[in-house]
């Protein structure tokens, strides 16, 4: 510390604030982050997606007023995604997948404004702890991170995959295939290395590979649309009829009684997030099984219980401050946003990477204190609102599965303004019906596709690296060393659970 | 569930249970073959996790959708595996999912030729598909939510729909 604060200040820490507190910054950032939230609580508008869109409208802009809206939108978006997740079972973002789990039985059962209201309090805090380690512990992170090779990131994935079935409960089977199928989508288009078209069946568009997105829309909204129309409600008959306050309440002491589970989810989506390329989307699988594998009652994790929710959202929010570790220490982005984000201040003349504190202080700083502001909106905004986001699960799903389809094919189609994208968004609908009716762990393809691209980069460099030798592939580092036995660990540990060897023997 | 039996024996397959499984192996089929020249180096990756998939889709065949000799107490081997039905919940209702289906395919079909119109006709018909009958309703709905979403992404955000 005696090491990094001096830094800090001659870096331009107090310019940083001052800059921060004029009139228009602090406007921004409210803007930002209800920009941010509007749009992150579109299922299918990711808060990459969010970035993207506002980075054009922000050249303009002066340079700090544009990247504090960009950083506040996207802390706003990031959250949001858990508002679709808990109402509709529709995580806004990849980062929300987990949220679904629990936040939407708690929605079936008329508690949604708990859910919401525990969702902001803990995406909140746990924005605003991850934005202080980023200030003052960036630099030692970002150290750790830079262990994490092209065989760690690839391990990394792998585990990802292993602690899907795990954390769900479901066949291990199962799941791997799931995990294999998404790995596989994630190899169509030019291959790395050579840029060779692979598998794309005489489609150009395929040559940049099968988007995320799409997949994302299309088993977990579309699917869900499909399930809603033949359930016919999303609230059942038997749900808690308390009103918004009462639940509200509820949602603040359901955080300050489980101090250990939000701060172990906020820990643990700071040193996710803050690994190159493994965001959100990771980080709140590994949160959710460690909350469940502490649990008393694990076996509840999925039918609605308030662990499960502080678990994902903490992890979820804390990625923002850790994912902008690498981004603005090393220039590498740990998540798809900070990628978008890290071109944003490309575009804006700051070119992140080592010496940006010294290049740009004030800049940075104010972005790293904006951060602490709008977690703390992120907080007021999510309280102030659960109540009225919590009622929108009573609308009669009539108004609901129209709008909601309406916006997966707009959403769809806007990823790369193309009309394959949503036909292929509808089929990956319909293969969420089977998944999720032979009792699939759907997600497991969907985080297969997510991490594929940095499972192949990672995978190809390594055993290059190693001359195709698997033992010194494995045995690269002691991360990659521990990371082998996390996934063994995983494997044996679901498979010793018994589904599969139940089945096997009938 | 399909039951063939052979004397005193049977094989009992589940029909459901191989959808994913095949539709995994015909992709991975289809994948061999449009890769089969392709350099080794392009797929250095590629071609494990191919191989694996469709060993994972064969264990998964042979573990949950194929059953030689299922118990008469099996419990299991009784259930009948339904997804057109829907099952869990006597409100479940699988013809509007298909209804909302095909019309979603006729919506994302017709985009192509006008996003507008398109987007317009989908809400309405699924609206009225989900039980609203209120021409005002119906009409506000449709016109609103049809002018909000052509506003924002094809005039604001200048997606080309």
């Amino acid at each position: 510390m005696s090491v990094i604060l001096p830094l800090l200040i001659r870096g331009g820490m107090e310019v940083g604030l001052e800059l921060l507190f004029t009139p228009t910054v602090l406007l921004t950032v409210a803007i930002g982050v209800a920009v941010g939230i509007v749009f992150g609580a579109i299922p299918g508008f990711s808060a990459t997606m969010t970035i993207i869109l506002f980075t054009p409208v922000t050249i303009g802009f002066d340079t700090t007023v544009a990247l504090v809206f960009l950083v506040s939108a996207y802390g706003g978006a990031v959250y949001a995604g858990s508002i679709p997740a808990i109402l509709i079972n529709t995580p806004g973002a990849p980062g929300s997948v987990v949220t679904c789990w629990d936040g939407y039985e708690l929605t079936k059962a008329g508690r949604a404004t708990f859910a919401l209201a525990t969702s902001a309090i803990v995406s909140g805090l746990a924005g605003i702890i991850a934005a202080a380690v980023l200030l003052l512990v960036g630099p030692v992170l970002a150290g750790f991170a830079l262990n994490f090779g092209p065989v760690e990131l690839f391990l990394l994935a792998i585990f990802a995959l292993t602690i899907i079935p795990a954390a769900k409960g479901q066949s291990l089977l199962k799941g791997l295939l799931g995990g294999a199928v998404g790995l596989l989508l994630a190899t169509v288009g030019s291959d790395p290395q050579l840029a060779r078209p692979r598998a794309i069946f005489g489609q150009s568009l395929l040559r940049s590979g099968v988007d995320f997105i799409v997949t994302l829309i299309g088993l977990f909204v579309f699917t869900e649309m499909l399930f809603l129309a033949a359930r016919g409600s999303i609230v059942k008959a038997d749900a808690d009829p308390r009103e918004g306050p009462d639940q509200i309440r509820e949602g603040i002491f359901a955080v300050i009684n489980r101090p250990v589970d939000f701060l172990r989810g906020t820990a643990i989506g700071t040193f996710v997030g803050s690994l190159p390329g493994a965001g959100a989307d990771v980080a709140n699988f590994v949160a959710y099984n460690e909350a469940k594998r502490w649990a008393r009652t694990p076996a509840e994790f999925g039918t609605g219980v308030i662990e499960g929710i502080i678990a994902a959202d903490s992890s979820n929010n804390a990625t923002q401050g850790g994912a902008l570790i690498p981004t603005l220490t090393v220039g590498i982005p740990g998540s798809g946003s900070t990628a978008a984000l890290l071109s944003a201040f490309a575009i804006h003349g700051l070119n992140p990477g080592p010496g940006l504190f010294q290049r740009a202080g004030p800049e940075v700083y104010a972005i790293i204190f904006s951060l602490f502001v709008g977690n703390a909106l992120i907080l007021i905004y999510g309280l102030g609102g659960a109540r009225y986001f919590g009622k929108m699960s009573r609308i009669p799903i009539r108004f609901i599965i129209p709008a909601v389809v309406v916006l997966s094919v707009v959403g769809a189609f806007a990823v790369r303004n193309a009309h394959l994208d949503v036909l292929l968004m509808v089929a990956f609908g319909l293969v969420g019906v089977i998944l999720v009716k032979m009792n699939y762990p759907m997600v497991s393809l969907v985080i297969g596709v997510i991490v594929g691209g940095f499972a192949e980069r990672g995978f190809v460099q390594g055993w290059l690296i190693h001359n195709g030798g698997p033992i010194q592939f494995l045995t690269t580092s002691k991360v990659s060393m521990a990371l082998v036995m996390l996934v063994a660990l995983s494997l044996l540990v679901t498979a010793a659970r018994g589904r599969d060897i139940g089945e096997l023997t009938g | 569930m399909i039951r063939i039996a052979f004397g005193s024996r049977s094989v009992e397959i589940k029909a459901w249970e191989t959808v994913f499984p095949i539709l995994a192996l015909g992709f991975s089929a289809i994948y061999y073959v449009d890769t089969l020249n392709l350099p080794e180096k392009s797929m250095l990756y590629a071609r494990p996790v191919l191989y694996a998939t469709a060993a994972l889709a064969l264990s998964v065949l042979a573990v949950f959708a194929v059953r030689i000799n299922p118990g008469e107490n099996d419990r299991d081997s009784e259930k009948i595996e339904s997804i057109a039905g829907f099952t869990g919940s006597g409100q479940d209702n699988a013809g509007k999912s298909v209804i909302i289906l095909g019309l979603a395919v006729g919506y994302v079909l017709t985009i192509r030729i006008q996003f507008a119109v398109a987007t317009l006709v989908f809400l309405v018909a699924a609206l009225y598909v989900l039980g609203e009958r209120r021409r005002w309703i119906l009409a506000a709905y449709s016109l609103g939510l049809t002018g909000v979403v052509h506003g924002i992404f094809v005039l604001w955000l200048h997606i080309p729909l």
